[in-house]
């Protein structure tokens, strides 16, 4: 029972984690608010 | 301080102004380009560990992709470390018949090492098997460090990126920690230190006959190899429950400070490394500064607190002689003195290593104080491998966003504009571990069951309560003792501030990466504040001393301070 109880314990705070990422994600907003974005590529020739 | 202390200091200081550079252009070169010194020994083992986990080892990943490969990671890892410890009697390499760990300790000790805490509610010796020491633990010595790496490079490069979508790929950056910077270490060093009298066997425990005519049972085990990781990667959890104060895990002085060196080298290097990728080493050696300023400041403070000895042990005689070490000897190991259990005692607890190899119990109230202190600095100075520099970058954003409200400008750090989005980041990240420390500390200490496992009242069980939270959320793992934590309350409890104090951190971390990595470099004005200076170094080194102390101020004025006030210690 113990067992059970901590394995939920542990998903349930790691469950919150992943929400969290969802809260942050909504924190500083869409990427479309930022300048536009580069792909790969043309990421790499700005940073050249 | 006796000479020996201040030459044993000196030497230390040379291997790290000597390791920095060198460790930190090493640790630079693994993740600024494409090619790194070793890629024909290390390339084909990434290779093969991409292709047996499959990998895309050019594939790059959003912040929130980021995040939750390392959430799943560790979270997998967890139940994977409980199941083996509840498992363990069924489980070879078990040759002095260990019974599974039960379920509470399982939780705490899972999440203690996955956290890279290493808080420790069991004695190792009489409660691991060699198999949960060496295939469950000191695998996570690895991979909890070279977790913490892995943000810290990627905020780096959310950082140094401009309108990018990706801040790096949370499986190779972990891959790489592991494979070219960790695991070389610490065969080198666990080399050396079984050169240095560390024990490294698979002996069960034997029963010997003294000079004195008694029996006295010796442990076996691979403990060099433990030894090393153990410091490198800042974890602390050593495989004898007296941890570094074990003769065979430190034999010697000079063990001592060749342990002390190992568990500050990656965290001060990866400063240098941050210059050198950010293409300024000036930058880096600020953050190297403001690190090494608030970890050098609590040598200075708890060496000679604790050499001056205990001010109302009258009769006693704490003089430094030829004979003895003097000072205050309570809980110190006499190879060692208090000199050197002071600067071993400020050094992991300002790294986030938490191996001990005194009784922090017996310190002084003032000299207990520094490491409680270190500890609530944040883990920044230089903190834990990764933890350290991610923490310290944060509150470098904290204090241009200060200086910037000063001059009525908008805050800049490395060209990118810091916004209400990161400072809202930015103050999550600072909040999470006080409320954590002080909720816990605050519900101890008003119930009867938790208060039971006290071995003191007053300040100093104020103190031990305050320690035991304090260094578990932080993801410390030192203990100051006093306290059983062996109870299901303090063993979920811990385990939850522990998950907090890692896992609520990394998330604004890599969100604050992936949110100025999207963001494009506004060149420098004549208004910009620049922050490769000294006075942006002392700037630094003030805003985390105030943000910590109004934090903080009030529990460590009730505890260690009002201790040294009474006198009764």
């Amino acid at each position: 029972m113990a067992d059970v109880l901590f394995v939920l314990l542990i998903v349930t705070v790691f469950s919150l984690a992943a929400l969290f990422v969802r809260a942050c994600d909504h924190i500083i907003g869409p990427e479309e608010a930022a300048a536009p974005l580069l792909d790969e590529a043309a990421r790499d020739e700005v940073a050249a | 301080m006796t000479t020996a202390s201040w030459v044993q200091l000196g030497f230390l200081l040379l291997l790290i102004f000597i390791s920095t550079p060198l460790l930190g252009r090493y640790i630079a070169k693994v993740y600024g380009g494409r090619r790194a010194p070793g890629d024909r020994i290390f390339g084909p083992i990434e290779c093969a560990i991409y292709r047996a986990t499959g990998v895309d080892a050019d594939g790059e990943q959003r912040w929130n992709v980021y995040a939750l490969s390392l959430l799943a990671f560790s979270a997998v890892s967890v139940l994977f470390l409980y199941a083996m410890q509840r498992l363990q009697g069924h489980l070879p390499l078990n040759p002095d018949h260990m019974k599974g760990v039960g379920p509470a300790v399982s939780f705490n000790t899972a999440i203690s090492f996955v956290t890279n805490t290493n808080w420790q509610n069991y004695a190792g010796e009489s409660t691991m098997s060699q198999l949960t020491q060496m295939a469950g633990l000191a695998v996570q010595n690895f991979v909890s460090a070279a977790v913490g790496l892995a943000v810290a490079v990627a905020l780096i490069r959310g950082l140094l990126r401009r309108r990018a979508r990706t801040i790096g790929n949370f499986w190779v950056d972990m891959t790489r920690a592991t494979v070219r910077i960790l695991l070389p270490m610490s065969i080198v060093f666990a080399t050396v230190l079984v050169s240095q009298g560390v024990i490294q066997n698979f002996h069960a425990e034997r029963t010997v006959t003294t000079v004195s005519g008694a029996n006295q049972t010796l442990p076996g085990g691979p403990i060099a190899s433990q030894e090393a990781i153990k410091e490198i990667g800042q974890n602390g959890g050593g495989p004898f429950n007296a941890n570094s104060a074990h003769p065979y895990e430190n034999p010697s002085p000079i063990t001592n400070i060749l342990e002390i060196w190992l568990l500050l080298a990656i965290p001060f290097s990866l400063a240098y490394a941050f210059g050198k990728m950010a293409k300024d080493s000036k930058q880096g050696w600020v953050v190297f500064a403001a690190m090494f300023v608030l970890w050098i400041g609590g040598a200075l403070a708890v060496m000679p607190l604790e050499a001056r000895g205990n001010s109302h042990l009258t009769g006693a005689d704490q003089r430094a002689t030829s004979v003895q070490a003097g000072g205050n000897m309570e809980g110190k190991e006499t190879r060692f003195g208090p000199d050197a259990s002071g600067l071993f005692a400020n050094s992991t607890t300002s790294t986030s290593t938490g191996s001990i190899n005194a009784q922090l119990d017996s310190f002084t109230p003032l000299g207990g104080a520094v490491p409680l202190v270190q500890i609530m600095l944040g883990e920044v100075d230089p903190g834990g491998t990764g933890s350290g520099l991610y923490g310290m970058l944060l509150f470098a954003i904290l204090s241009v966003f200060i200086a910037g409200l000063m001059v009525g400008r908008t805050p800049e750090f490395l060209g990118k504009k810091i916004q209400s989005a990161e400072m809202k980041l930015v103050v999550l990240y600072i909040l999470f571990v006080p409320v954590v420390i002080l909720v816990f500390a605050a519900i101890s200490i008003v119930t009867k069951s938790s208060l039971s496992s006290l071995s003191n009242g007053g300040p100093h069980g104020l103190t031990e309560m305050t320690y035991a939270f304090t260094s578990q959320a932080n993801n410390n793992g030192s203990a100051f003792a006093g306290l059983n934590g062996n109870t299901t309350w303090f063993n979920t409890t811990g385990g939850i501030a522990m998950l907090i104090g890692r896992f609520f951190l990394m998330v604004p971390v890599l969100a604050i990466a992936g949110s100025l990595a999207r963001k494009q470099t506004v060149p420098a004005s004549a208004g910009t504040f620049p922050t490769n200076t000294p006075l942006f170094a002392g700037l630094l080194t003030g805003v985390v001393v105030i943000v910590v102390g109004l934090t903080y101020f009030p529990i460590v004025a009730l505890g260690p301070i009002v201790e040294h006030l009474v006198g009764r210690f």
